[in-house]
């Protein structure tokens, strides 16, 4: 992940501003009013366009070491990047196959999947998964009836 | 009396005792993980808490976030590593105990002084809210203008990075809260024609990524290792607290009277009470060089002073409907869900329901005591889980709580793209509470301000017409201007010394 310094921040919230005082442009306000949708759009936009050139104008002072974004500590380390981007990749998956697979297969291989990626032992990420998936259907299927995704070929478990 | 009974009734029966005990079982072990916040577990609650009546429902998160708050001391005094951040500032101390053998002493004064500070906050809630209530009733647009600006300045003066930041974040907070067509027009904002969208965006898949996602990436990418647990018996954690506590009474009330202060403020929630607290205690210390090598004293204040935080940062949250903390802004929340509109006639509609909440509080605090010395006793085995089993379970949680919201996969995509932004503002020193702030209290400054603008016909000074709103509106200009005030004269004695 980028560290930004106090420089890229600053422009990038005034760019921020800018961007939402044309989104908001076109808001209309309220009839016979001069107020509307697009009065706290337009003044939030306001006020983020004069931070972001606060920052920027007071961090121009250390010009050479605010122009180079840092990289944090966990970047350059391959396992912990891997870490990072799996937990994410296992949020993708649940969204675009737990309608089709269903919950159980879902989690237990989500589940299993970041364990062993984050270096459990195989049995214990089994287990643990199983385990998990298990109390998590149960407790929020049955005991909070939330419809948790479920397909037929697994209907006997819930 | 007969409102007494009732709300006596509300909390002492079998279901809620129960959901009381859980929640504080659950609530002690997310604060005794390190990287799981007391927010954390509020936010993992929500979702449980829309099976629930709301007595229940605030019962089970009052509970877990006392019980979170100490809870954090035991990872603080045994592996040198806050359960949560309002417990960092004393880690030193606590875990120098520890290896010290005195580790004992340490985890007993974490947990009887952040019982007596959550005591005292509960009883001052009990007192101060219902007269506050009372004043507040006579509010109207302008007052509440002001009174969510104040609330919002705080929450970027106390920033700890910088106020630049917590800006940054606040005004971020504050565009999310215009999503949607919850605005005075009814008019659809940055929704892209998706009818998910329209609705605004959802505020607890927001949360849960903004502090659960967040908090599970930083985790996963940390580049510490985990240290040793060293052995701790459990046996004379009560001991020592009886002569703690003759020997630092003003340290005690002083702790105690900071955190319920610094709780009511909006904005300054558990972790800054800590963080000053424990300041005070070494100004005023008569063994300040003892500070951060093992001593007790600013263990005692601060501990006092985070639980009491917890109570206070609710006495906004009721009587105004302006969160506190970042806790109580996830409350407003689950209030308004069940049809409990915070603000002052809730004092009125629904009296019963606020006594058993502050019933509540009190008995939390009380049970803290037996239950804290079991967890105490019991924590090496939860310590010892790694955090590449952990990690993965508290995910599925927050997915399955996401989606519970609404029954809905989109619920989950928004806990993705929040966190994601949690844990980029994270790695930045954004916070994130302004942002959580932004989000509540965004729709109540939107409408105060446009109804206000329109009944003073577009005049600003009408904001200071009533006496209320007048000195509200100058103590909140004071506040944004003194401290400029306060840069440019010292920029300008700095320029003549150097001429």
């Amino acid at each position: 992940m980028i560290k930004l310094s106090e420089l890229h921040l600053g422009v990038l919230t005034a760019l921020g501003g800018i961007v939402l005082l044309f989104a908001s442009a076109h808001f209309v306000a309220l009839p016979g009013q001069a107020y509307g949708a697009g009065t706290m759009p337009r003044l939030i936009g306001w006020c983020a366009i004069l931070l972001g050139g606060f920052m920027t104008a007071t961090s121009l002072r250390h010009l050479p070491r605010m122009l180079k974004p840092h990289l944090a500590d966990w970047v350059r380390k391959p396992r912990l990047a891997l870490s990072a981007l799996a937990s994410l990749a296992v949020i993708v998956f649940y969204i675009l196959f737990a309608d089709t697979l269903g919950f159980i297969p879902t989690s237990f291989l989500a589940l299993t999947a970041l364990m062993l990626l984050l270096r459990t032992r195989p049995l214990t990420a089994v287990l643990a998964g199983a385990v998990t998936t298990l109390a998590v259907y149960y407790g929020f299927s049955r005991m909070l009836m939330v419809p948790l995704p479920r397909t037929e070929f697994l209907s006997f478990l819930g | 009396m007969l409102i007494f009974e009732q709300a006596a009734a509300l909390v002492f029966q079998p279901y809620v005792l129960g959901v009381i005990l859980a929640s504080a079982v659950f609530g002690m072990l997310v604060g005794a993980i390190p990287g799981l916040t007391a927010t954390m577990a509020t936010a993992l609650l929500v979702p449980m808490t829309f099976f629930m009546e709301p007595v229940p429902a605030i019962a089970a998160i009052v509970t877990a976030t006392a019980m979170a708050i100490f809870a954090g001391d035991i990872p603080a005094a045994l592996l040198r590593m806050p359960g949560t951040p309002a417990n960092a500032a004393y880690v030193d101390d606590a875990y120098k105990m520890t290896h010290s053998g005195r580790g004992d002493e340490a985890l007993g004064a974490a947990l009887v002084f952040s019982a007596i500070g959550g005591l005292f906050g509960s009883i001052v809630l009990m007192t101060l809210a219902p007269a506050l209530a009372e004043v507040a009733l006579r509010f109207s647009s302008e007052e509440y203008f002001w009174l969510v600006l104040l609330g919002l300045s705080c929450a970027v003066f106390v920033t700890p990075s910088s106020p630049t930041r917590g800006l940054i974040s606040l005004l971020f907070g504050l565009f999310i809260a215009t999503i949607g067509m919850e605005n005075p027009s009814g008019e659809p904002r940055f929704s892209f024609g998706n009818l998910e969208l329209m609705a605004g965006i959802q505020f607890i898949p927001a949360m849960i990524g903004l502090f659960a996602v967040s908090e599970i990436l930083r985790s996963v990418t940390a580049t510490i290792p985990r240290q040793k647990i060293p052995r701790s018996d459990g046996h004379g954690i009560f001991r020592t607290q009886w002569l703690n506590l003759k020997k630092y009474p003003v340290q005690t009330a002083r702790g105690s009277i900071t955190g319920t202060a610094l709780g009511i403020l909006p904005g300054a929630g558990a972790d800054i009470a800590a963080w000053i607290s424990y300041a005070i205690s070494k100004r005023f210390s008569k063994q300040k060089e003892k500070f951060g090598k093992g001593h007790v004293e600013g263990l005692v204040e601060a501990g006092a002073s985070n639980n009491s935080a917890v109570s206070g940062a609710w006495i906004p949250a009721l009587v105004f409907g302006i969160p506190g903390d970042s806790i109580t802004a996830i409350v407003i929340g689950v209030l308004y869900i069940k049809g409990i509109n915070p603000g002052p006639t809730i004092f009125i509609n629904d009296p019963q329901s606020i006594y058993a909440i502050f019933m509540v509080f009190i008995l939390a605090n009380l049970i803290m005591l037996p239950l804290g010395w079991l967890a105490i006793k019991g924590a090496r085995p939860i310590l010892s889980i790694p955090t590449s089993v952990l990690m993965p379970i508290i995910l599925i949680f927050c997915i399955v709580g996401a989606f519970a919201i609404n029954n809905s996969m989109a619920g989950v995509v928004m806990m993705l793209i929040f966190g994601i932004i949690g844990f980029f503002m994270e790695e930045n020193d954004i916070p994130i509470a302004p942002a959580i702030l932004g989000m509540v209290l965004g729709p109540m400054l939107e409408q105060n301000f446009i109804t206000s603008m329109i009944k003073g016909d577009g005049n600003f000074l009408h904001f200071f017409e009533r006496p209320i709103a007048g000195g509200l509106g100058v103590f909140t200009i004071a506040i944004w201007l003194v401290p400029l005030a306060m840069l440019l004269l010292r920029r300008r004695k700095k320029m003549a010394v150097a001429t």
